[in-house]
Formats: C-alpha cells, structure tokens, sequence
C-alpha cells in the first residue's frame, strides 16, 4: 500500500506498525517507503512521540523533490505528477518544467528559456520555445483542471501559481484591507465631489445675480466698452493661439473700425482689419504696415535678432514667438 | 512537563487539545478495532485530528486525497498489504 500511495507522488510521512519484529520485515517497510517502524506491542507515549518527530521533519526531506500547488516533480526518477495523476514528458519538457517549478510565480522570458534549457547562447527569431510550452501546457492543464502555465502577452511565459497565493490568510487580509480603504476613498472622493458641485452652482448663481445687477447700472456706452473690450481680448487669445506671434503687444484695430490717430508710429509692424457683412461673422485679416524702408529693415533686423541665440536684445521680448520659426507666414515676412 | 496523572504532555497540549486546534491530521490504517481505539483516543488526547480507516483499499483512497501530515499504518490488513 505504501509503494502504492508514493508512486502517486504523496510524501506523507508513514509510520509503520507490525507484529513481525524480524529484521527483513523491517528493512521491507522502510523500502517500500515507509519512514519509521515500530513494532507491537509498544507503549502509546512511544508511538506518539514517534508521531511528533514524524510531524516535526520538514515536508519534504527529499530536495530530489520539487512541489508547486498540485504539482510534484520526482528529479531522480524523472517522473512528474498533478493530483495524483502522472504526466508523461519527453526530456526537453521535462527540464522546461523542472525550469518554471524552480521558479514560481516568476515572469520567465523566452530569452531566460532558451539561454538555461536550451543551452543557447544567442537569441534566434524562433517560436521554438512557444511551441514547447505549448505543448507542456497541453500535457500539464487537462480540460477541465486550473491553468496553471500563463503567458504574458510580449514577455514570454510565466509559471503563475495565484491560488496558492490566495489560499494564504495574509493574503485574504491584505486583499480585504485594501477593498476597504478603496471603498473609503470612493466614499470620500464622492462626498468631497458633490459638496464642490453644490458650492460650484451656488458661486454661479451669486455671480449670474450680481452681473445682472451690475450690467442693469451701466450705462448703454459702458455696455459697448466692455463688450469691445471682451471681444478684443477674445481676440487676442485667438492670435496668439495661432502660433503667429506674441499678441499680447499687437495692436487689434478690428474692433474699433476707426484706426487710433498715429497708428503708423504704433510699435507693432502688424496691422489688423476686420470686415464686417451683415448676417456674416466678422473676418478678420492682418498685414504689414506701411511704414518707410528704414522701419522696415529695423523691424526685419529685430525679427531676425529675436531668433538667433547669439544675439539676444531686448526686441526679443517684443517678437517671442510662441511656436519656433517654421511658420510659413513667418518666412514670408523675412 | 508532568501533569496530576504522572504522564509526559507536550506543554502546548493544554492548549492545543482544545476543540477547534488541530495539530495536524493523522490517517490511522488498522484493522484491529481494540488497539485502533486506544490509538485513536490518545491521538485526539494529545490534539491530533484523526481519521481511521480498516483495510488497504480504504487506506489508500484516504491518503491519496493528501489531507494527512502522518500516516500510521499497519503491516498486515485486509485487501491490500500495509
């Protein structure tokens, strides 16, 4: 019965009992698998000693062994088993295996495999490795049973073994633990977000009742100023958003329909027209200033400064130009 | 340790021999009913879970499910040789 329970690859420790004190009887008890032997009749405080010192020896004294989750490996006999039930291998997944059972719960690349069981020492474009564990995967997963051998997508294969981690108590606690503190975190995330809303839309509201308040005292004039004054703001952030060139300096005449007085002495060589045609959004448009020649090549001179390293002036900060020099309206204005 | 009745106890059977402390499971594979009683009785005494079977076959099928830490069996059974 002993030969019968290791061939299934269980260690259990076996004390064995028998009338027969003959030494042959006892050497074939021990053969057969047995780890200790006691004859009748024997005293109890014997008989559990022997017990505890069965129990106290480690899981398996055998290192010729390996085990992982179900698995077990018999190194010497080259044999493997999964609950019981034997798995035939040929060698090279034999050592593919005994490869993963050293390593649980290890991501495995195919590179680690093919240098340690292949013995390669370069790495060729080859499945050879996806094939094998393919193969051993087949052998080792009957239908029905855990996966135990999973793929990582891009990495290679891995002998994950989750349901020992999650067998543990620690495990379970510490799993519990986190969903706990995640579930705080929510709670809080949502109490948090919804009293931000309620101050949010009762800000507005102030706000909305005030503006009117406001925009009822002004007078028709003050409305005009603002609203101008909004859309050229507004327009401004449009310009520099193009990428042309710092706006914030750039005169926007658009909006104002009559051009100030001495607006050629303006700094700005850019100038800006809108066009207005009823039921039409406004256009706008801008181009070079007329200006006399001199200004002209100083502005380009001061374009050009702005834009090599070496000569860093003050006209830099007139012209930084929020997108680098690639702009083809930028070349052409060179 | 010695205790009131003069025999050896481990010093952690007080609290392990307390229902719900399993020191470990013991499968017991004998045929002779009278000394598997007392085995059984002093193996619980001492906080051991135990579970007995009467012949080979039986024993077999009990150990191949693993649950056992220690097996203690005997040489001649019935069905299947120890």
């Amino acid at each position: 019965m002993i030969e019968a329970v290791r061939q299934h690859g269980i260690r259990t420790p076996v004390l064995v009992l028998s009338a027969l004190s003959a030494v042959d009887d006892r050497v074939t008890g021990l053969k057969a698998g047995g780890d200790d032997y006691l004859t009748k009749p024997f005293a109890m405080e014997e008989l559990m000693a022997r017990v505890e010192a069965l129990l106290r020896r480690p899981d398996d004294t055998r290192s010729t062994t390996l085990r992982v989750g179900p698995l077990s490996m018999d190194l010497i006999e080259r044999r493997v088993w999964r609950d019981g039930r034997e798995i035939e291998l040929l060698p090279r997944e034999f050592r593919l295996l005994e490869y993963l059972m050293r390593r649980p719960g290890q991501v495995l690349t195919r590179s680690m495999m093919l240098e340690d069981v292949w013995q390669y020492r370069f790495i060729p474009r080859t499945n050879l490795v996806d094939v094998h564990i393919g193969k051993l995967r087949r052998k080792v997963d009957a239908p029905g049973e855990e996966p135990l051998i999973r793929s990582i997508r891009g990495t290679g294969s891995c002998c994950v073994f989750l349901t020992e981690l999650f067998r543990t108590a620690t495990f379970r606690l510490t799993l519990a633990a986190l969903a706990a503190m995640a579930g705080v975190m929510v709670m809080q995330f949502g109490l948090v977000y919804t009293q931000m809303e309620a101050v949010e839309s009762r800000r507005s509201t102030e706000l909305l009742r005030g503006e009117s308040r406001l925009l009822a005292q002004m007078t028709p004039e003050h409305l005009e100023y603002v609203i101008r004054k909004r859309a050229t703001d507004d327009m401004r952030l449009v310009i520099s958003s193009a990428g042309l060139f710092d706006a914030s300096h750039a005169l926007i005449a658009g909006d104002l329909h009559v051009w100030p007085r001495g607006w050629w002495r303006t700094a700005s060589p850019i100038m800006w027209k809108s066009t207005r045609r009823k039921g039409r959004p406004t256009r706008y448009a801008c181009w070079l200033k007329p200006c006399r020649t001199g200004t002209f090549w100083f502005w380009a001179a001061a374009f050009i400064c702005s834009r090599s390293k070496s000569l860093c002036c003050g006209t830099q900060r007139w012209l930084r130009p929020s997108r680098p020099f690639c702009s083809p309206c930028c070349w052409a204005w060179c | 340790m010695t205790d009131e009745t003069g025999t050896n106890t481990h010093p952690d059977d007080a609290l392990m021999a307390l229902p719900g402390h399993s020191r470990g499971v013991v499968l017991l594979i004998e045929d002779d009913s009278a000394i598997a009683e007392e085995i059984v009785g002093e193996l619980m005494g001492h906080g051991f879970e135990v579970r007995h079977e009467e012949t080979g076959d039986a024993g077999l099928t009990s150990a191949l499910t693993g649950e056992a830490h220690v097996m203690v069996v005997d040489r001649l059974l019935p069905g299947m040789d120890g």
